[in-house]
């Protein structure tokens, strides 16, 4: 198996701030990939970065698709617009900033597909109403705005969004943050199952050391810009090796 | 150095082993408490053939679990070395990457935490018939499988569709264990299955132990019950108290 996405000694300054310091990891196909640290530790940066959001200061990013390699550093603003737009897509923490709020649910499904260029009406529906059912957002609320969505079904609005383009890799950074339990909990078993049934490629940013023992193969431990440690996700939360992640591990209460 | 590399080279795995522990030791450092050192596990060593119930036996914190969460990559070892027939080839789990203990985990072993971690809204049918969907069984396949061995286990047919977070601790100690014997693996890791089951279902668990055995599947178990550590094992491995 190869990586889909290798991420070669990146970093990140803004100012004299480093944001990120000498990063390097690989994502592989089909994996989640759980992020973990404090605020301020560069998990978000880090998903701008592999967003082609924001470009690093240095370092490279590889993208393998399908046959072809893709280096962040060399790909024009327009193909990295394009890029965004169809196969690496960020679901943010706020709905709000990922979907257009006085648009109906099913414009905000269909309009990355316009935006690829199609055209077929009754295709744009079919996949709206599709997209719709996988995230179990019921069909009467096609038409409504998200403006007047409960916060859980706004964030399964912006997935139904996102993958509707059929990506490899769905970036989120802290999807579950804000939303009550038994809400969270839906989405994560919505994400699950999701992502075993279409192959995709998740890296999921959380400080919930919960979701990320349920939902990732693998975690990475950010600390002031670098990677504490990286592991299985049990090798982490069950022997946690740096002395962060065993502070981390042990400052969680037990539901 | 030279002799290390000698005696990796020379193992010698005969074809009916399927696991080998040498000299393996774990030691946890504590680095929020003055690096405290706790040493778990000592210069252990264990080998396991098809067939064999191998029982780790000694009194509480002399390590057992720890032996099973190193043979399983959850602990990473201190030093020694671990290896495991996985597929056609011998994998040493210290050298191994990520994706090759995933692989190691789907295909070759089988575990039985003492925790049930799965997603919380998952029903108990879901929750282990994705075991099977995950090797390539067909759904419809793989509920009747997960069935089977839900009546097996004794699970009340109204609870198949409901999320085991609700169930009592036994009943979702049974869906644990339904997770682990619904497939066939060539190794399976045991800790305490039946810690919170009674009598009827200890047997009924045991039989399944037993029908593992015959197809050839090795097991490494922790059981605290002493008639069950009689009638199943054929080898026992006893640890001490480290210090």
């Amino acid at each position: 198996m190869e990586p889909i996405i290798e991420v070669k000694n990146i970093s990140k300054n803004y100012g004299n701030i480093k944001a990120l310091e000498n990063v390097s990891f690989s994502i592989w196909p089909g994996e989640i990939l759980g992020i973990v640290g404090e605020s301020g530790s560069g998990k978000s940066t880090l998903i701008k970065c592999l967003s082609g959001e924001t470009s690093c200061c240095e370092g490279e990013i590889v993208f393998y698709k399908d046959n072809e390699q893709i280096y962040f550093s060399m790909l024009d603003e327009g193909r990295m617009h394009l890029l965004r737009k169809k196969d690496i897509k960020v679901v943010y923490q706020n709905p709000q900033d990922g979907l257009r709020m006085k648009f109906s649910a099913g414009a905000n499904i269909a309009e990355p597909l316009l935006s690829l260029g199609s055209r077929e009406y009754s295709e744009l529906r079919d996949k709206a109403l599709y997209w719709m059912d996988r995230l179990e957002i019921g069909q009467s609320r096609t038409d409504h705005i998200p403006e007047n969505f409960s916060g859980g079904m706004r964030q399964r609005l912006q997935i139904a969004r996102s993958l509707v383009s059929n990506p490899k890799i769905l970036l989120m950074d802290e999807p579950t943050s804000g939303l009550d339990l038994s809400v969270q909990a839906r989405l994560l078993d919505v994400i699950g199952k999701l992502v075993k049934e279409i192959n995709l490629t998740v890296v999921i940013v959380t400080h919930d050391l919960g979701v990320a023992r349920i939902l990732a193969d693998r975690l990475i431990v950010m600390k002031s810009g670098k990677i504490a440690e990286h592991g299985l996700t049990d090798q982490i939360l069950d022997d946690p090796g740096h002395e962060y992640t065993q502070l981390l591990v042990s400052s969680v209460l037990r539901a | 150095m030279y002799l290390g590399k000698q005696v990796k080279n020379n193992i010698t795995f005969s074809s009916d082993l399927l696991l080998k522990a040498e000299l393996v030791c774990k030691t946890f450092i504590l680095h929020n408490q003055n690096k405290a050192e706790i040493k778990a596990v000592k210069n252990l060593n264990l080998s396991l053939k098809k067939g064999e119930c191998l029982v780790l036996s000694g009194p509480s914190g002399a390590g057992k679990s720890s032996v099973l969460k190193l043979l399983y990559g959850t602990y990473r070892l201190s030093s020694g070395n671990i290896f495991i027939r996985h597929n056609s080839r011998i994998l040493e789990l210290s050298g191994a990457n990520p994706h090759e203990i995933l692989a190691l985990r789907k295909e070759t072993i089988g575990y039985v935490s003492q925790f049930l971690d799965i997603i919380p809204r998952i029903s108990a049918l879901d929750a282990v018939s994705e075991v099977l969907l995950i090797s390539g069984l067909k759904k419809k396949d793989a509920e009747e499988k997960t069935k089977e061995i839900f009546k097996k286990l004794k699970l009340p047919e109204k609870l198949w569709h409901l999320p085991p977070s609700t169930f009592s601790g036994g009943e979702k100690q049974r869906v644990n264990i339904a997770r682990c014997f619904v497939k066939d693996c060539p190794i399976i890791f045991l800790d305490e299955p039946t810690a919170s089951l009674d009598r009827d279902n200890i047997e009924t668990v045991c039989s399944l132990i037993r029908e593992k055995l015959k197809k050839n599947t090795g097991i490494i178990g922790i059981f605290h019950d002493e008639d069950l550590k009689k009638t199943l094992a054929t080898k026992m491995v006893s640890l001490n108290e480290t210090d």
